[in-house]
């Protein structure tokens, strides 16, 4: 099967960009499968107890990331999560997770829907408090956090995964205004990419 | 260059740091840490403005937020900016600014003669006047006084700074820095908690900062908060607003101090703050007393004249007179005397007092019981007249070239009754202070009419303990207060103007005309006069206009309150608010997985919703853009053409009862449909019009694809999940937005199949096996394809969707394997031409007050079962068989052009029938056709009537037609 095209393949130049100074952000696009799953009508428990057999992936509650089996599962609502991994292939994150849930969840492949844009760096909470108004201080959205919010106007899975690095879940076709306005909004902090 | 009225030594400017600026063109010098007021009065400079109305000459009247005279253009070119207080405009090297209001200078103001005919401009002037003739309003009178409003002027070219926005948390929020707020923010960080602090000064420290003996404690305090991870200090942030829920609205200038914003740095950043709790720690502003001539340059508020001296090492003046009444301002004149001014003496409606006493022990002359009666000079202030309470005219004329004037503090309440604080009658400072809090808010320190560095943070620190739960354990500045109690006066009624609002013009007599004109609430009374408006908004003089007023109403000011205090407290950029939202990028905007073809190839964008969808694609030889849309359309009448249709809403619906949803979701059925088919649906409002239409597909018995239009794609969404979550939230239904997941392009035209014959795989596109309304997955060039037997256009058709990372390689396949067939790419502008051709309704008419029926689709509802807006359709206004139906319409004289929006009346008549609600060029037979909603619609068609456009002056003659214009029968898209 031929590569899929990432919507904003070429869309971030490498180097060092906006204001000088120390401790950049850095900014990237990195390839992820993604897949909506939602757990049919009373299958909540069926589904979470399918999907830790299947791939040691414990659901975690409102607002708490979790992992397991190379799958990352986001909350998005109640009982529905968005689950990202490394690329696998085209259909293959949506076709596993639907063998292991089966009648339990609704899968919804967004591998093509979706896109992620990641950031990272000890700023990196004063650019995103630049973009929406979720309390960025790292002692409140603290590592493993997921909020789903409007960021610059438009709706976002966001996530702080280890460290210092967050990533955004955004619609793949506001992708490339939601980036201007990441860059715009890291421009006066100053960023990297590669 | 020389200062001359800088002070030896003293105040906190950096005298190392000498700073050039201009000022109307003139070179002056001034030192790092001035503003621009202070460093126009280190030079001598005292008129710097005129009047709003009468351009009458103006001076520097106080120094911080409240000014109301010293407003100037700032910057040259496109970063001018109108009306910037030079009291809060910090001095920077290079700095350029001008006076407004004037011509032709500042000296020599020809509208100064408004003066001359000032009793005719009284409060009311221009609804009195310019009343006739009726039809020079629009033509002479505005225009006019449009040329001859305002007081600076816009740069009139787009803004070179960037402006940000930005948001944060925190468990406390103070705002002002002066003793109560840095007390309350020590306190309340020491017990842990996450504390920001806003300023709006350059410099921490509030009114400490002309308290030279509180330095030590200041920096100190400062020093402390500094250190702490857990404080924010902002300078340069204005608190401009306080919302519900504690939010407040603020702007951190960030680099008004530099002649251009250093790379990369925005100029403003617009902050919403959230915080649990928030201490107002604004302090009060000084009020004057209105007395005739009160607002010649050289009369200047007393504390204004104390900052100058003792933060700024400035003199306001050589030779200065005091007019107050309570003890609060005394200090101010005494800190003059020891700056080495000249003391002319303190006039005082009291009998005695204990300042007044020292006042007299200090070799000052004090006239007791006494007023100002009017002030002497031209373009600056020579001296006070004075007479004794309850005297006439004026007895003594006293020589000073600064009047300081005190009618006592008025607490800065703007921000908790944002907050709907009631206010409170303070009897002692004959103010208003804030009543009880409404929100998790504590108003502290002077802005709660407390007097008194060490009680003010005293205050402050009580405040922050409790918020945080933990005593405050540092040292409180120590100093006595003066007695704050006022004697009120608020006017001396003499011979000539005094002012209640000095920036608007507004004088005592204008209230009590407005009170014996009716305008006699205190609302009222404020927009009849102008008076506390502007960009001040009587922060000084507010109260004394209400007092004017109360007294013409015979009752206390108190009785009457002040007019009520909205956002802003203080001016706000535009570009602040805009904020990064300038030009395209004021709202987001979506592309589909095709967009980098279209531009590729040239097309013309057009915006529908936040989408960015082609028009058409020009080409050379293209005579108009018409030419390119009819060469569009007929390639898709006669030969095949393609569309990005990705832009139609999609929604995955899974669930054991995805079937039932449907069927109560949309006014047709669909658990009959068989899986692999697609049906077309029409989903109404809850009010029985038609809300949205679509096409879905049955993928399996419990998973069903839906389309929307694309500019429903949203409200339907929320339309689905608003009645899964109330109505039934029992079914087994999920949904999911998969709009951006499949890209679609549509190929229509009587060679798509051939098109599509050599490049899909995996699919038998025969008619037979694959018929009109059919759906079955494939592969093009070995990308996954999902193909739908679907027409807009009226056309055999198909519609291709595919995962749109893989948009692109399938649009250039079905591109090239089409060439031999003259594929042609056709935008929104063929695709609607296509669709009006063959009667398909659109948003056009589908525009929120129409009915199936009115469209020609009640036919699709389906006889038994309940769906959304099955009950309120069959209201008899909604079900009235008269109603306008979808017609067709046609110019008699074929180029005629039609218009959308015209009405269709009978020859000769005015009476509208219907509307004509689209309109196209045709290719499919010749001339201008549109639709129309037209009463007794059916029964008029192969009549004459003309459409007529009222606005350009148009009547069309028209023939009313079917509005089907192609294929009726529907041949063409099961061939």
């Amino acid at each position: 099967m031929p590569d899929a095209h990432h919507p904003l393949a070429g869309h971030l130049p490498a180097g060092r960009h906006g204001a000088a100074g120390a401790d950049p952000v850095r900014l990237s696009t990195p390839a992820r499968d993604i897949v909506q799953v939602a757990a049919r009508k009373g299958q909540s428990d069926a589904l979470k107890s399918l999907m830790k057999s299947a791939f040691g992936l414990e659901l975690g509650a409102s607002g708490h990331v979790a992992s397991g089996g190379g799958i990352t599962a986001l909350p998005i609502q109640p009982d529905a999560w968005m689950l990202t991994s490394e690329p696998r292939g085209e259909g293959a994150l949506a076709a596993a997770v639907k063998q292991a849930v089966g009648a339990a969840g609704a899968v919804v492949d967004q591998t093509h829907g979706r896109c992620v844009i990641a950031i990272e760096g000890a700023r990196s909470p004063d650019v995103l408090s630049r973009l929406g108004r979720i309390d960025m201080d790292p002692a409140v959205f603290t590592a493993g956090k997921v909020a789903v919010a409007p960021l610059a106007e438009m709706f976002c899975v966001l996530s702080h995964g280890p460290a210092q690095h967050y990533e955004m879940i955004i619609f793949s076709t506001f992708a490339d205004s939601f980036l201007h306005s990441v860059i715009t909004a890291a421009t006066t902090t100053g960023y990297q990419v590669g | 260059m020389t200062q001359r009225f800088r002070t030896q030594a003293g105040g906190i400017v950096d005298r190392s740091r000498p700073l050039n600026f201009q000022f109307d063109g003139k070179r002056y010098q001034g030192y790092a840490g001035d503003t621009l007021a202070s460093a126009l009065l280190a030079n001598g400079v005292r008129l710097v403005g005129r009047s709003f109305k009468l351009h009458r000459p103006r001076g520097i009247f106080a120094a911080g937020t409240e000014e109301p005279n010293a407003l100037a253009e700032m910057r040259l070119g496109a970063r001018r900016e109108p009306n910037t207080r030079m009291t809060m405009q910090e001095l920077y090297d290079g700095l350029e600014a001008a006076s407004q209001n004037r011509w032709p200078s500042l000296k020599w103001d020809l509208l100064s003669l408004n003066g001359l005919i000032s009793p005719a401009l009284s409060a009311g002037f221009y609804y009195k006047t310019f009343m006739w003739p009726a039809s020079f309003w629009e033509k002479v009178y505005e225009p006019l006084i449009r040329r001859a409003a305002g007081l600076g002027r816009a740069s009139g070219v787009p803004d070179p700074d960037v402006y940000e926005a930005a948001h944060r948390h925190c468990d406390v929020l103070v705002v002002g820095s002066g003793a109560a707020g840095l007390a309350a923010a020590r306190a309340a960080a020491a017990g842990g908690a996450r504390v920001m602090l806003c300023e709006q000064d350059f410099a921490l420290g509030g009114g400490l900062l002309a308290e030279p003996q509180q330095a030590a404690w200041l920096a100190e305090s400062v020093k402390a908060l500094e250190g702490m991870a857990n404080v924010t200090l902002m300078p340069r942030t204005t608190v401009f607003g306080y919302y519900d829920h504690n939010v407040v609205g603020a702007i951190e200038r960030v680099a008004d101090h530099f002649p251009v914003p250093p790379p990369h740095t925005p100029r403003h950043r617009y902050w919403t703050i959230r915080a649990k709790t928030i201490v107002l720690a604004t302090g009060a502003f000084e009020r004057f007393i209105a007395f005739p001539d009160n607002d010649r340059p050289g009369v200047m508020l007393a504390g204004a004249a104390q900052t100058y001296v003792n933060r700024y090492g400035v003199k306001p003046g050589e030779r200065a007179l005091l007019f107050a009444n309570h003890d609060a301002a005394y200090p101010s004149l005494f800190a003059l005397q020891d700056a080495g001014l000249g003391i002319a003496g303190v006039v005082d409606p009291r009998a005695d007092s204990a300042m007044m006493t020292e006042a007299a022990a200090r070799g000052i002359q004090v006239y007791a019981e006494s007023e100002v009666v009017g002030t002497v000079g031209g373009n600056e202030v020579r001296g006070a007249g004075i007479r004794r309470i309850g005297g006439a005219g004026t007895e003594t004329v006293a020589a000073a070239d600064l009047v300081c004037v005190s009618g006592g503090v008025n607490p800065a309440v703007h921000l908790a009754s944002h907050s709907q604080t009631k206010l409170a009658w303070n009897d002692k400072l004959a103010t208003f202070v804030p009543g009880a809090a409404v929100m998790r808010q504590h108003s502290v320190g002077s802005a709660n009419g407390v007097v008194g560095i060490q009680e003010a943070a005293a205050e402050g620190a009580h405040a922050g303990a409790a918020i945080a739960g933990k005593v405050a354990d540092f040292d409180l500045p120590k100093a006595v207060a003066p007695d704050p109690t006022v004697w009120p006066l608020w006017e001396v009624r003499a011979r000539g103007k005094a002012f209640v609002d000095i920036q608007d013009d507004v004088t005592a007599d204008d209230i009590r005309l407005a009170h014996r004109e009716g305008f006699k609430h205190i609302e009222h009374a404020k927009r009849y006069t102008t008076h506390a408006m502007g960009t001040d908004q009587g922060k000084s003089g507010g109260i004394v206009g209400a007092a004017v007023l109360a007294k013409a109403r015979g009752q206390r000011v108190e009785e009457i309150g002040l007019p009520a205090f909205r956002p802003f407290t203080t001016p706000v950029s535009w570009g602040a608010i805009a904020g990064p939202h300038t030009g395209k990028h004021f709202m987001p905007t979506r592309k589909t997985a095709l967009h980098a073809w279209h531009v590729a190839h040239d097309a013309v964008f057009m915006e529908a919703g936040q989408w960015l969808r082609p028009a058409y694609y020009p080409r050379k030889e293209d005579a108009d853009a018409w030419a390119s849309v009819l060469r569009e359309a007929r390639a898709a009448r006669k030969q095949v053409a393609i569309c990005d249709v990705s832009t139609l809403g999609k929604i995955d619906v899974q669930g054991a009862d995805a079937a039932k949803f449907l069927d109560l979701l949309y006014s047709n059925t669909f658990s009959t449909l068989k899986i692999g088919r697609a049906r077309y649906g029409l989903m109404l409002r809850e009010d029985g019009l038609v809300f949205d239409d679509g096409t879905t597909t049955r993928l399996a018995d419990d998973h069903f694809f839906m389309t929307t239009t694309t500019a429903n794609a949203g409200p339907v969404m929320a339309h689905m999940e608003f009645h899964l979550q109330t109505c039934w939230p029992d079914f087994d239904v999920q949904i999911a937005s998969v709009t951006d997941q499949w890209a679609a392009m549509s190929v229509a035209g009587p060679r798509a199949r051939d098109t599509l014959l050599p490049i899909v795989t995996g699919l038998d596109l025969s008619n037979e096996a694959f018929p009109f309304m059919g759906v079955a997955d494939a592969q093009i060039e070995g990308c996954p394809v999902r193909v739908f037997r679907i027409s807009f256009s009226g056309e055999l058709a198909y519609e291709v969707a595919t995962p749109a990372g893989y948009a692109d390689r399938v649009w250039r396949a079905i591109m090239t394997a089409g060439e031999k067939h003259g594929i042609t790419p056709y935008g929104v502008e063929a695709l609607n031409l296509l669709r009006i051709e063959k009667g398909h309704v659109t948003a056009a008419e589908l525009n929120g007050t129409t009915t199936a029926a009115d469209v020609g689709l009640g036919r699709m509802f389906k006889k038994q079962g309940d769906f959304i807006g099955r009950s309120l359709v069959q209201r008899n206004g909604i079900a009235d068989a008269s109603r306008p139906r979808l017609v067709g319409v046609r110019s008699i004289k074929r180029d005629q052009k039609l218009k959308a929006g015209a009405h269709l009346t009978e020859a000769g008549s005015d009476l509208s029938l219907g509307w004509i609600t689209s309109v196209t060029l045709a290719v499919e037979l010749e001339g201008w056709i549109g639709l129309a909603l037209l009463q007794d619609g059916e029964s008029r068609i192969g009549t004459r009537m003309e459409a007529r456009y009222p606005l350009a002056d148009e009547t069309v003659p028209v023939e009313i037609v079917s509005p089907h214009f192609v294929d009726a029968a529907n041949e063409r898209v099961h061939a």
